[in-house]
């Protein structure tokens, strides 16, 4: 039972992650993979207010989301003038420069060493939650952020992504402004996946920076593009995918040194098999055309 | 003394005189070089508001050319576009497709491009100017009051979309369209977004003769009775010669023969 | 956070001081080229893909990783450095037609969108690295053991890792650009990079020139790879930082320059190791990224790239 609510909550972590890819790009066609990079600047800046400042856990949580949100400029901003191609090798330099901050900035991350005794939301007894009541805060907060991105979705903004993405050209030239539409898109779901970064690191309790790496994102993107782009469902279960694999894995009995590497292969091949097979996803609506 | 300003400035003079409302676009002097090839030649081209004009010229004349100029897709290497719209002038020939559109043009394309993952009512709702300053966080804070804009917006959608007969299929997706309904909706696009001056690019292509009469017809309504100031390229020109106040030949990068429809 | 004092002015500095600053700098620059040069190898493989299919290899990095394991796989088994550099190199161009065999060309068949290709690229970066991770582990490994021997130009002190870097290098590439101007494949080469759906559309074997291109940028990846591993070691993930080089420098060097890669990649080099002498290793990265926002700012047509008119820009 404690092992199953274990997975539910890495599948509450997950669905906020896949929820706000999916904004970028199933709903704004903006492929990017620095999506880890700013999950781990939110688990990173969550971690170090609750450590260093004492602060409370939703505190926390929105100064995780504030920061991968300022954060995400650095990759709307240089591309915002250029199409598909820049836009990624941009983010995959921004991905490897946090990275290389979060491992190699001793002073404020502690480096390769990581951060430690993150605690858990505490209540007012001051006795810190145990997994169940984890399990129940996350999931308002996952529905919250779920509503916050539907209403994003179903307003003006959503539809002018949308169309952004379909055809940017006949966009422009109706006045959609793409390239604040860029700059929106990408704070909003930097900053839900900051806050998805706050609430890994307030669960686990040890973060360290191999957890954010570009095979991370590649794994993020992964799980929109087999889950499905451009609808609810699809992140849903590719979050759901996500979780699975590793424990379907398991019943291989690898040896523990090679069952990370095992994992990502896993994944790796899942994308390319994807492409080949059905690019929209298992449960998708859009398809890269 | 007003006679001969008249008769020497008769352009400036109706300008000064009439106000902007006599004019809606005036190119001077517009130059455009790909490679050694003068597509554009110190072109001059002049709209009254309300007009449509029909442009007709050999293939690879540079008539879709002109058209992006035009559209803030390609900057010319000379000259001024200046559009008398919304109630001020200004040099556009510079600008993006963006600014162009706050300014009031509008574009029919060639190959339609409506937003094919979208149904039509999104479509023509997308492009009204109202909504299109709504950032994502009013849009999820101040929910209730961006969908009551939003209500008026789809008030105004579905009334374009009547006037281009297409109100009964505001639900269906875009891309289950006939090549017509697809640029009937294209035109209640544009009507949407409220520009006033539309380049009409080969509107009746692809379309069968019932469709084209049709299409015809309601160009002329919306350029009639609407107001709406066009360009059209068209190679079916005898049929659209009709409905246009003129017809202008380019060849030679420069625009000749306006003669009179 | 603390920078090092920076001493700017001459003046703070004494005569001695004087003498070994310059004697430091020169060394310093010198340092920075041969990087640079070696960067310069992947500038030029990602260049040379992206400029003729428009495809972001990324699986190049994977191939970067694996060249170097071969080699030292193919010296344990006894086959001394000069079938060994065959073999790892050989192994390299192989894994370069296979990306294009099993993934781009199919994709290009079925017309599918860029974003398919860059996602299988993707996909086959992770297996490819996985796979060389469960072979032979995450730790970094070396393919010479102890100091290495160190040559003197008067006051500039060269490693053996690094003269046969620069030197390689300087070689492999000029001899590219040789072929490039000069023989009848390398200006089909040069018609592709500068626009190819035209060369599809005149009928030129397309399937064989891709295929030349992938197994060419491989081996150009691989070359910088053994130059690097022979100098300070290697990993499976030690492609990651060689891919964002090889993206930073297509950029910078300009969208379809060839040429522009291979300046920008020297540029990188050298920029890098000043950073290094003034502030210190952890910003390297940094540094790289901050160019590359520089220059998207400030020409975003690249150094020598030609600035687009039409609705290819955003």
């Amino acid at each position: 039972m404690s092992y199953l609510l274990h997975l539910l909550i890495f599948f509450q972590i997950y669905v906020i992650v896949a929820m706000s890819l999916n904004l970028l790009i199933g709903y704004g066609g903006l492929l990017q993979i620095a999506h880890a990079a700013y999950f781990g600047i939110g688990a990173y800046a969550a971690a170090l207010l609750w450590t260093k400042l004492g602060i409370g856990f939703v505190p926390g949580l929105m100064g995780a989301a504030a920061m991968a949100a300022v954060l995400s400029l650095l990759v709307s901003l240089p591309s915002w003038r250029f199409r598909g191609d820049y836009f990624v090798m941009i983010s995959l330099a921004v991905q490897v420069v946090l990275y290389s901050l979060m491992y190699n900035w001793m002073d404020v991350t502690n480096g390769p060493y990581g951060i430690t005794a993150i605690p858990r939301p505490a209540f007012s007894g001051s006795t810190s939650a145990i997994q169940w009541e984890i399990f129940a805060i996350y999931a308002i907060i996952v529905l919250l952020l779920a509503c916050v991105l539907a209403a994003a979705k179903h307003s003006p903004f959503g539809r002018s992504l949308q169309a952004m993405r379909d055809d940017e050209l006949a966009a422009r030239s109706l006045g959609i402004p793409v390239r604040r539409l860029k700059v929106e898109a990408f704070l909003l779901a930097s900053a839900l996946v900051g806050v998805a970064g706050g609430l890994y690191a307030a669960y686990v309790g040890y973060i360290d920076p191999t957890s954010f790496t570009l095979d991370e994102s590649i794994l993020m993107l992964s799980m929109v593009i087999v889950g499905g782009t451009g609808n609810v469902r699809g992140p849903l279960i590719g979050a759901a995918v996500l979780i699975a694999i590793p424990e379907i894995l398991r019943f291989l009995s690898l040896p523990d040194a090679v069952a990370a590497n095992v994992r990502l292969l896993a994944y790796g091949l899942l994308l390319i098999l994807m492409m080949h097979w059905r690019p929209q996803g298992l449960a998708g609506r859009y398809r890269f055309e | 003394m007003e006679a001969v300003a008249k008769n020497m400035f008769e352009i400036e003079g109706a300008r000064l005189a009439g106000g902007s409302s006599s004019w809606a676009v005036r190119t001077m002097d517009l130059r455009l070089a790909f490679g050694g090839n003068r597509v554009l030649d110190g072109l001059r081209l002049t709209l009254r508001a309300g007009e449509a004009v029909l442009l007709r010229g050999e293939n690879g004349s540079g008539k879709t050319t002109l058209l992006n100029v035009l559209s803030g897709l390609i900057r010319p290497d000379a000259g001024s576009v200046v559009l008398y719209l919304k109630g001020r002038d200004r040099d556009v020939a510079r600008s993006s497709p963006e600014q162009l559109a706050c300014c009031g043009l509008g574009r029919l394309w060639q190959d339609i491009r409506l937003f094919p993952t979208m149904t039509v009512l999104d479509n023509v709702l997308a492009a009204s100017p109202e909504l299109l300053n709504r950032t994502a966080l009013a849009g999820i804070v101040f929910w209730p009051l961006v969908r009551r804009q939003e209500r008026a917006a789809r008030e105004r959608a579905l009334h374009n979309l009547a006037l281009v007969g297409m109100e009964d299929r505001a639900g269906s997706s875009a891309d289950m369209l006939s090549v017509g309904q697809m640029k009937r909706v294209a035109l209640a696009r544009l009507l949407q977004s409220e520009a006033d001056f539309w380049l009409l690019d080969e509107p009746l292509a692809g379309l069968d003769q019932e469709s084209a009469s049709g299409l015809l017809k309601l160009l002329e309504k919306l350029n009639n009775g609407h107001g709406k100031t066009m360009l059209i390229v068209e190679h079916q020109h005898e049929r659209m010669a009709p409905i246009c106040a003129r017809t202008c030949f380019l060849a030679d990068g420069r625009l000749h023969a306006e003669t009179p429809a | 956070m603390v920078l090092p004092r920076i001493k700017w002015h001459a003046n703070c500095l004494s005569p001695h001081e004087k003498i070994n600053r310059r004697k430091k700098t020169l060394q310093i620059l010198l340092n920075g080229l041969i990087q640079g040069a070696l960067f310069a190898l992947m500038g030029l493989a990602f260049s040379l893909v992206y400029s003729t299919t428009r495809v972001l290899h990324v699986a190049l990095g994977a191939i970067y990783a694996l060249a170097p394991y071969i080699l030292l796989a193919s010296l344990n088994a006894g086959l001394g450095w000069g079938g060994s550099l065959i073999l790892a190199i050989g192994f390299a161009v192989l894994a370069g037609m296979l990306c294009e065999e099993i993934l781009h060309w199919p994709f290009l068949r079925r017309g599918a969108p860029p974003e398919v290709h860059l996602i299988g690229s993707l996909g086959m970066f992770l297996v490819l690295v996985q796979v060389i991770a469960i072979l032979w582990g995450n730790d970094v490994q070396v393919l010479r053991n102890g100091v290495d021997t160190v040559y003197s130009f008067g006051d500039l002190r060269l490693t053996r890792a690094q003269v046969l870097g620069g030197a390689g290098a300087v070689t492999v590439i000029s001899s590219f650009f040789l072929w490039l101007r000069r023989t009848e494949l390398g200006m089909q080469f040069r018609a592709m990079a500068d626009n190819p759906v035209l060369l599809s559309l005149l009928g030129r074997d397309v399937r064989k020139l891709r295929r030349l291109v992938f197994g060419m940028s491989a081996g150009l990846v691989a070359l910088a790879s053994l130059g690097s591993a022979y100098d300070t070691g290697f990993d499976p993930h030690g492609g990651l930082d060689a891919v964002l080089v090889g993206i930073v420098a297509t950029i910078v060097g300009g969208r379809g320059s060839l040429a522009g890669a291979v300046l920008a990649g020297l540029l990188l080099g050298v920029i890098r190791s000043e950073v290094v002498l003034f502030a210190s290793a952890r910003w390297e990265q940094a540094a790289t990224f901050a160019i590359l926002a520089l220059i998207l700012f400030f020409r975003p047509q690249g150094l020598f790239g030609r600035m687009l008119r039409l609705e290819e820009r955003a």
